[in-house]
């Protein structure tokens, strides 16, 4: 084993030290402020290079023989293939504990020597470097098992990019929240359960010699087919609802919209160019010859969302990171600098033309605030205030630049925080004359939002600005979604000055909107006949889960659709059975192929066409007897002795 | 049946439609020298991929130490010494890497062998494998397969490329080892003028079936070669005694098995026939595996004489 | 005792190493006792199979040309070989007929050519040399 891990040294210590410093840079692309002190919980860097380096390493460790072309020169020893096996994992497991031990000591070297607000100090970001950087773990073995498989260089490519995309975007869109932040025990475990599924599934493959001329073994088959044809039927999920998604978009975009003229609702089909005549249409999408120009209000038309398949493809997010924020005065004077309130509460702050981050917080004794406090930057009058408020207490809180702490500030008249608010545009907002005077350089103003009134902040005294029912008030129409089916809403429309309620039931009439309807469905059909059962048996999901859960078919919707995917993959399943059966594949292969079709549909069915080919199960064998040899010696018992 | 150390018995094997072995079948005696002879691409590079397990036959089994090849354990393979076809070494280890690694899969490595084996062609040291020359590789392949004593060698072309001195030095080292050890050798060779020199048995591998599988004495006992020009028109006889007649531009070319006394008194009598020889491994090789037709520019330059076709 | 071969003629080789053993006593050019070469010894010199040689030496074994001392090696027993007369035979019989072919060319007859070899035969004093035939 020893000597099988000092073949591997070359590309072992390449990897290591290039990866270790590539992390380590990608690292130290942030601060330490946003690393270290209060950390942002997000590295996009790292996240990048995590995977792109456990890919790399993945597949090198996997063909670095095949590469050499030393693989033969390597199996004719006396080692078992699952030792060689093992090694190679080994190696990878070393370098990726190195990169994952050494990358952020590297890091936390470089900001040594290089950053000024470096000190020895809190270890907060660690968890959050080494959950991301945990992607290049599963990364490295999907590299490895798609590297290892006895198969052509297309299908490892494909495999790899099927089961990475597949699997990372999955895990992505499955562990990111509605909060915006990533589920860190899901997504740990998900990247730990495919690293350890696929290291092994690796450990069988390198087992086994690629040869085109025969099938594979079952075992291969079930442990390296599999977890192919998974992440297939993944990336197939992805790539059908955005196509599904594309084609409601497009329903949406021709289905005619409400707008109010005359007092009375309308529907206009098309949005036209100013100027031109708006054609109103009936309750069937039909034109009925009325058209009119101008002078229309235009409803809010808020038709069931359709989220993409995936939100791009993008670090985890461990938490909403550190809320930055400047304070000091405009005319220069005094104390100018910086605040970071950190997720967990922690408040540091730093003085222009000063260096080094000083810790700061609640009163002289530098509390803590709770975590996910939030604070703002006040900037009335003619220096910028900072104001936290505590998620605890719900008390609010004024950075006192002289003191270098924050003082309590409670709202004048016994008002309660509600929250942050911003007074919007000055043209707008119902902002006392004098304060506008005095904010000259500025459209936007942040204001605290009392129970009783506004509130700014000029030179550090509260200053109550104007009745909260007077901003709040709300004359605009409002739509309501009475049925968030995609293709056949129902909208509601109740307009609070007029009184006028409003519904119409869309659905396709016209030719386009049938055309862009039957392509969703027809798109809707490829998905994988399990998740759509599934789908349509659970209850209604968020517009980001769509990739996931068919809203065509969730929370009950046609029954008719789900059962027309289940009976194309019967069909489907019938075919691969007929083809498999006519290349004279086992009996295990075929309930194999057609279990994976039933259960996940045409993707499956590709996968069968790319993974049991006719050359591996061409018969041939040669009736005998052979010809002889023209010249022939027996042999005799004499060259036997 | 004898213990053979390995035999191979009907394999056939295809790549893709190309039929490649059909039906191979020889064996390998204890202490015998066995040379698999045949063109570019008859299969003999694929016949010792199934030998060594790198390949499954499609039909067939090969056996060795009388295991099938498909299932050798490392007990088995300890007991086999390769040479591969292009000396193929770590390109990233130092000549004593290469020994340690050596060393270090494989239970019964002699070190001290190796050593002056190595200092013998002076190798040892950190020389970088990249650099070594082929001569030098080869002979660094030579020493590694045979440093734990193996029953067996297998040397797929270890002269390819090789200059003749470094040939004749391989072929000297192999000579040690066979006076020494009583090993079996299978190796393939394009360089027959050598094989005739240490095989005890060749096989001549053509289109995925051995037309010959002899002992090397035999042949030269049993066939013959003449020249042979007709008189009269008689045509060249045909059947199991000739191997071949192939035109030249006066008569034919016979080469001859087991040529009877009545068949050259046939030939003396309808032509002239020169006095029968032994042919080389050489001849033999290329009357048998060759063109029928002549050489490569023979026609076109005949057609520019204007002597037309004959 | 020089024991020569040529790889590329026809002749067996094994054939090729006997004869040259029996060749060498013949010629006297060896003497009874002496040892032969080691198999390995002569199959490096040569440039063979240690296997050929070996068999080689079995022949001569059992043509009491050698004797196998154990762990010695092999040794000329002195018994000159009669197979080695006629492979000389051969030869001989192969220069007269180009001798011959050459002087049928020339125009001779037979039996001027039988008449001219008896003459160089005489210059020669060729009978007297030679104990044997």
């Amino acid at each position: 084993m020893r000597a099988l891990l000092q073949k591997d040294r070359p590309w072992r210590l390449g990897f290591l030290v290039a990866g270790a410093f590539a992390m380590a840079a990608a690292i130290g692309e942030r601060s330490f402020v946003n690393v270290f002190l209060l950390p942002s919980g997000q590295y996009e860097a790292l996240y990048f290079v995590a995977w792109i380096g456990g890919l790399l390493l993945g597949a090198v460790a996997a063909c670095y023989d095949e590469l050499l072309g030393t693989r033969e020169f390597l199996q004719q020893r006396p080692v078992p293939r699952a030792q060689l096996a093992t090694a190679r994992l080994l190696g990878c497991a070393i370098v990726l504990l190195g990169w994952l031990l050494l990358a952020p000591v590297l890091a936390w070297c470089g900001f040594a020597l290089f950053d000024v607000d470096f000190r020895i100090g809190p270890w907060r970001g660690l968890p959050g470097l080494w959950g991301t950087g945990l992607v290049s773990v599963s990364a490295a073995a999907i590299g490895c098992f798609a590297g290892a498989m006895p198969a052509p260089w297309w299908v490892r490519l494909g495999t790899a990019g099927a089961v990475f995309i597949g699997s990372f975007l999955a895990i992505d869109g499955l562990t990111f929240g509605p909060d915006r932040l990533t589920d860190a025990v899901g997504f740990v475990g998900a990247h730990v359960a495919v690293a350890a599924v696929l290291f092994w599934a690796a450990h069988v493959a390198m087992q086994v010699d690629a040869d085109a001329d025969r099938p594979w073994p079952h075992r291969l088959r079930l442990v390296v087919a599999g977890p192919a044809t998974l992440g297939l039927a993944l990336v197939g999920l992805m790539v059908f609802a955005e196509a599904e998604g594309d084609a409601v978009l497009r329903l949406h975009r021709v289905y005619p919209h409400p707008v109010l003229h005359d007092g009375r609702v309308l529907l206009v089909a098309d949005r036209p160019e100013p100027g031109q005549p708006r054609r109103v249409v009936d309750a069937v999408h039909e034109p009925v010859g009325q058209e009119f120009t101008g002078d229309e209000l235009w409803l809010p038309r808020d038709l069931p969302r359709f989220g993409s398949a995936f939100r791009g493809f993008e670090r985890p997010r461990w938490s909403s990171g550190s809320q930055f924020s400047w304070f000091g005065s405009f005319e220069a004077r005094g104390i100018t600098g910086q605040i970071l309130l950190g997720d967990d509460g922690e408040v540091w702050w730093s003085r222009v033309g000063r260096h080094g981050m000083q810790r700061t917080g609640r009163g002289e004794g530098h509390e803590r605030f709770a975590p996910r406090s939030s604070m703002r930057r006040l900037d009335c009058g003619k220096s910028t205030g900072v104001v936290v408020h505590d998620a605890d207490t719900g008390a609010l809180w004024r950075f006192d630049a002289e003191r270098a702490c924050f003082v309590p500030a409670p709202l004048p008249g016994g008002d309660r925080f509600v929250r942050f608010t911003t007074g919007g545009d000055r043209r707008l907002t119902v902002l006392d004359a004098a304060l506008r005077a005095r904010s000259e350089d500025t459209n936007q103003l942040d204001l605290v939002e009392g129970e009783h009134t506004l509130h700014a902040l000029v030179d550090g005294v509260w200053q109550p600005v104007a009745p909260v029912s007077a901003l709040l008030q709300q004359t605009w129409p409002r739509s309501e979604l009475l049925d968030a089916d995609p293709l056949a809403p129902v909208l509601e429309i109740r307009t609070a000055a007029d009184g006028i309620t409003w519904r119409h039931e869309f659905a396709p009439h016209t030719i386009w909107e049938r055309v862009h309807a039957g392509a969703a469905l027809l798109w809707s059909l490829w998905r994988a006949p399990i998740v759509q059962v599934a789908a349509h048996t659970a209850g209604g999901a968020a517009p980001e889960q769509a990739w996931f859960v068919d809203p065509l078919v969730s929370a009950g919707r046609r029954t008719w659709l789900v059962l027309t995917g289940v009976g194309l993959a019967v069909l489907l399943a019938w075919r691969v059975r007929r083809r498999l059966r006519a290349l004279g594949a086992p009996v295990a292969a075929l309930r194999f192929w057609i279990g994976a079709v039933l259960l996940l549909g045409p993707t499956a069915a590709i996968a069968s066409l790319v993974f049991e080919r006719p050359r591996a199960y061409a018969r041939r064998a040669l009736a005998e007897p052979f010809a002889a040899p023209r010249i022939l010696t027996p042999v005799t018992e004499e060259e036997v002795a | 049946m004898s213990p053979a150390i390995l035999e191979f018995d009907r394999v056939q094997r295809w790549f893709g439609p190309h039929r490649v072995l059909q039906g191979l079948s020889f064996r390998v005696q204890p202490g015998q020298v066995y040379a698999l002879l045949g063109r570019n691409g008859t299969g003999k590079t694929t016949a010792l991929r199934i030998l060594l397990g790198f390949l499954a036959p499609h039909a067939g089994v090969a056996r060795v130490f009388g295991r099938d090849s498909t299932q050798l354990l490392p007990e088995h393979r300890a007991r086999i010494g390769y040479v591969g076809e292009d000396h193929r070494l770590y390109p990233t280890m130092t000549v004593d890497g290469a020994v340690a690694f050596e060393a270090g899969t494989r239970p019964s490595f002699r070190r001290a062998f190796v050593e002056r084996a190595l200092q013998r062609c002076g190798l040892r040291g950190p020389h970088r494998i990249p650099r070594l020359s082929r001569g030098q590789r080869a002979q660094l392949s030579l020493v590694l397969a045979v440093a734990s004593n193996p029953q067996l060698l297998v040397c797929d072309d270890p002269a390819l490329g090789l200059d003749a001195v470094m040939r004749r030095e391989f072929l000297d080292a192999l000579i040690d080892l066979l006076a020494d050890t009583g090993v079996s050798v299978l190796l393939s060779s394009h360089f027959l003028g050598d094989v005739e020199r240490i095989a005890d048995r060749i096989g001549i591998l053509h289109e995925g079936t051995l037309l010959v599988d002899a002992l090397l004495d035999d042949i030269k006992h049993r066939v013959l070669r003449c020249e042979w020009s007709p008189r009269n028109g008689a045509v060249p006889p045909s059947g199991p005694e000739v191997l071949r007649a192939a035109a030249r531009r006066r008569g034919h070319q016979l080469t001859l098995l087991d040529a009877s006394p009545g068949l050259l008194a046939d030939l003396r009598s309808t032509g002239d026939l020169s006095e029968p020889a032994a042919p080389t491994l050489e001849d033999l090789f290329l009357d048998l595996t060759g063109p029928e037709r002549p050489g490569l520019l023979s026609e076109p330059f005949d057609a520019l004489l204007g002597e037309g076709p004959r | 005792m020089i024991i020569r071969i040529d790889a590329r003629s026809a002749e067996p080789l094994f054939e090729q190493v006997v004869f040259a053993v029996k060749s060498a006593v013949a010629k006297g050019g060896a003497a009874a006792g002496e040892r032969l070469p080691s198999v390995r010894e002569l199959a490096r010199d040569l440039a063979i199979n240690p296997n050929t040689v070996m068999r080689a030496y079995e022949v001569l074994e059992r043509d009491g040309v050698v004797v196998r001392r154990q762990g010695a090696g092999c040794f000329l027993t002195g018994r000159g070989s009669e197979l080695a007369t006629g492979e000389r035979k051969k030869q001989l019989v192969d220069l007269l007929r180009r001798a011959s072919t050459e002087a049928f060319h020339l125009g001779f007859t037979a039996a001027e050519v039988k008449k001219a070899l008896a003459e160089s035969l005489e210059e020669l004093q060729f009978h007297s040399k030679r104990s044997q035939p």
